[in-house]
């Protein structure tokens, strides 16, 4: 009797670091462009924001809900998806004299460090954000929307979040009156496991 | 920016730049032929002007492509130093700039915009665009009256603003304007002392310039090849009809001439490139995919719900 205790505990001992790093263990998700909206706003002549949105965005995270410091972040946004339902604008937008898609076609956020921010699944990211070869490091927060999973079986799990740029900072200098110099980028990001 | 400040900073202070270092190296006081080459440093220094207050100072290296022709112009300014009687150095020299130009703007397409092929035959295609506007600008003011000659070449690079303005580049456009404001102040100072306009010296220069920046537009804006090729032959146009040119004995007819038949490429490379612009304008935006991939419109023909 003693015997099969002492089986039964070990067993329990050895199963329950198993349980736990499955509870905790990090994920992986890439990134899923459809349900990905990346929205930024600019002042227009001091006058009314006006909006526009990069089309697709790509890259990856990983995230771990009981260790944060665990979780990180990599996204890519094509430049040349850039669309504010003005084809003339959106040209401009490509040109030397914003982001220079031709040399610089994509926007990156690569995290260095996400840690739990005030608030219920809210973490703080750290990250590089280059745009137009200019690399900065920024700091913004972003809050889990939520989590669940698809008619095909597939988990998803869902963030949203605010980013504010200084655009002269990066280089994209033109119109510095016109336009606002703060750039407002509104984001939600779903992300599918696996 | 309003108007008063980007005539300031875009077209004042250029001007006020290039009289400066030409009334300070040239002395014309005394004889306005002096220190020719000065010609030259003040128009590089009129465009340095333009686009460090309009664009900020160039970073170096010059990561972004849009700060390498300032930093061309410097070697640009070096050739402008030689004398006319070294010609073969100085188309030399600047077919070697050429060549830089042309890796510095084709660098960051390799591999990604074009293949090796392709690369050569721009590469090849820009080095003689540079080498048509250097030798033709130097050529052509050599035999015509110097305010005439910077009157034609003021038409020309004029005409580079407005092409590259159209190419969706209206910060590269007000900087080229810049080296077109050194050019006026040139003029002005011919009205007194002619041989002060004189800008064959400044050949390098202006061919850096309107070269690097017009293959900027077609390379990384919407700028056209023919508008290009139209506005880099331009110079060889007036060599060809330099005989003709410096014909007439009005001084009127002998100035406006030269600027009249450099208008006619330059006219049409405008056009050329305002049709371009025009035309986009009208185009619709629809989806556009063979299904297989995400369009470039940015909708996803694999899109369930």
């Amino acid at each position: 009797m003693r015997t099969i205790r002492k089986l039964a505990l070990a067993a329990l001992a050895l199963a329950i670091p198993a349980l736990v790093s499955t509870s905790a263990s990090a994920a992986n998700y890439s990134i899923d462009s459809s349900h990905t909206s990346m929205v930024f706003k600019i002042q227009h002549l001091g006058v009314a924001p006006v909006y526009g949105r990069f089309n697709k965005t790509s890259g990856s995270f990983v995230y771990d809900a009981a260790k944060p410091e665990a979780s990180s972040l990599n996204v890519e946004i094509d430049v040349n998806s850039v669309f504010t339902a003005e084809k003339k604008r959106d040209d401009h937008l490509k040109s030397p004299d914003f982001f220079s898609a031709k040399q610089f076609p994509t926007i990156t956020i690569k995290s260095k460090s996400v840690t739990a921010a005030k608030g219920k699944d809210v973490l703080k990211v750290v990250a590089d954000v280059t745009i137009r070869g200019v690399t900065k490091t920024l700091t913004f927060d972003i809050a889990k929307t939520g989590e669940g999973q698809d008619p095909w079986g597939n988990s998803r799990v869902g963030f949203e979040g605010t980013l504010t740029i200084n655009r002269m900072d990066f280089g994209v200098s033109f119109m510095p009156d016109g336009l606002g110099k703060q750039v407002t980028i509104m984001f939600a990001v779903e992300g599918i496991k696996g | 920016m309003d108007p008063v400040q980007a005539g300031l900073i875009g077209v004042v202070a250029p001007s006020v730049a290039a009289t400066a270092l030409i009334l300070l190296l040239r002395r014309p006081w005394g004889s306005a032929n002096a220190a020719p080459w000065a010609t030259g440093l003040a128009l590089a220094v009129a465009y340095g002007v333009a686009f460090a207050l309009i664009l900020g100072w160039p970073s170096l290296p010059p990561i972004d492509m849009t700060h390498a022709t300032p930093w061309l112009v410097i070697p640009a300014v070096g050739i402008a130093f030689l004398p006319l009687r070294v010609a073969k150095g100085r188309a030399l020299a600047t077919a070697a700039l050429g060549l830089l130009n042309a890796a510095m703007l084709l660098g960051p397409l390799a591999g990604r915009s074009f293949d090796a092929t392709e690369l050569v035959l721009h590469a090849l295609l820009i080095a003689a665009s540079f080498a048509a506007l250097q030798t033709g600008i130097e050529r052509a003011t050599a035999e015509l009256d110097p305010r005439a000659g910077v009157l034609a070449a003021l038409t020309l690079v004029s005409g580079a603003a407005a092409a590259i303005l159209l190419s969706d580049i209206a910060s590269l456009a007000q900087v080229t304007g810049g080296l077109a404001a050194g050019l006026g102040a040139l003029f002005a100072l011919g009205l007194w002392r002619p041989e002060l306009a004189r800008v064959t010296h400044a050949a390098p220069v202006i061919a850096t310039v309107v070269g690097g920046t017009l293959w900027g537009a077609v390379l990384y804006a919407n700028g056209r090849y023919e508008v290009a090729v139209l506005l880099a032959i331009t110079p060889l146009v007036l060599w060809a009809l330099r005989s003709t040119l410096a014909r007439p004995r009005r001084l009127l007819a002998r100035l406006a001439v030269p600027a009249l038949i450099a208008l006619v490429p330059v006219g049409a490379a405008a056009g050329l490139a305002a049709s371009a612009y025009f035309a986009d304008s009208s185009e619709q935006v629809a989806p556009a995919t063979d299904g297989s991939a995400p369009a470039d419109d940015g909708y996803d023909p694999n899109y369930g719900y």
